[in-house]
């Protein structure tokens, strides 16, 4: 049963973590200049630290370009999949899952692990990058359930 | 019959002039090898590493997910 479901639910996953991924890139550096990538580690706070730190970001957005391509790419592979299920909720589900296994993923390995940076970086490792892992998971459960209630 | 001049006979040696790359901040200036140096630092492929990390562990779930069994 669920390898008619694998098609469409890992290109969910690869589109969410990607979108996921631009989300963190572009709201949470961007605009809202909470954190860089390597923040924690070179201070954002001068103007070569700053630079360096948007070469940083380029790259990690260059590494979820390539996910969202292969999210599209799967996508596109289930589609020419006679018996793939490919069902709205299905794909919605996995898209919110993959979101936040990023959220879950990134925030336990680059705020928690690594302390490469964290979410709101004047206050350090704190309360928000706590939210943030409590937001991935959320967001994974989320999706699992509305995956799961597409039958 | 008066001839005009092509707008594009006009721009090409606009745009072949010498100037400066005012734009790219990496390029020349005090400031730009300051950046420069601070990337290719020693932590170079220790930072390349620990940004493809949490990346590459999301892709093996992607590929884990993807992978059809017989």
């Amino acid at each position: 049963m669920i390898r008619r479901h694998r098609p469409l639910l890992s290109a969910g996953l690869a589109l969410g973590i990607g979108m996921g991924g631009f989300v963190d890139g572009i709201l949470l550096h961007q605009i809202l200049q909470l954190h860089n990538m390597l923040s924690a580690r070179i201070a954002n706070t001068d103007y070569v630290g700053a630079k360096v730190n948007m070469v940083w970001d380029g790259i990690f957005h260059a590494g979820v370009w390539i996910i969202t391509a292969i999210g599209i790419l799967l996508l596109w592979r289930a589609g020419r999949m006679r018996d793939a299920d490919m069902g709205g909720r299905l794909l919605g589900g996995a898209a919110l899952m993959g979101w936040g296994l990023f959220n879950l993923v990134e925030g336990a390995i680059d705020h928690h692990l690594l302390q490469l940076h964290h979410v709101y970086e004047p206050m350090g490792l704190s309360i928000w990058d706590h939210v943030f892992l409590l937001w991935g998971a959320a967001m994974l459960l989320g999706g699992w359930t509305v995956a799961r209630a597409r039958q | 019959m008066a001839r005009t001049i092509p707008l594009r006979a006009l721009l090409v040696p606009l745009a072949l002039t010498p100037l400066p790359a005012a734009a790219c901040t990496l390029c020349r200036s005090d400031a730009a090898e300051a950046i420069r140096a601070r990337l290719v630092a020693p932590d170079l492929a220790w930072n390349l590493c620990v940004t493809a990390i949490p990346l590459l562990l999301l892709l093996a779930i992607i590929a884990a997910v993807a992978r059809e069994r017989a």
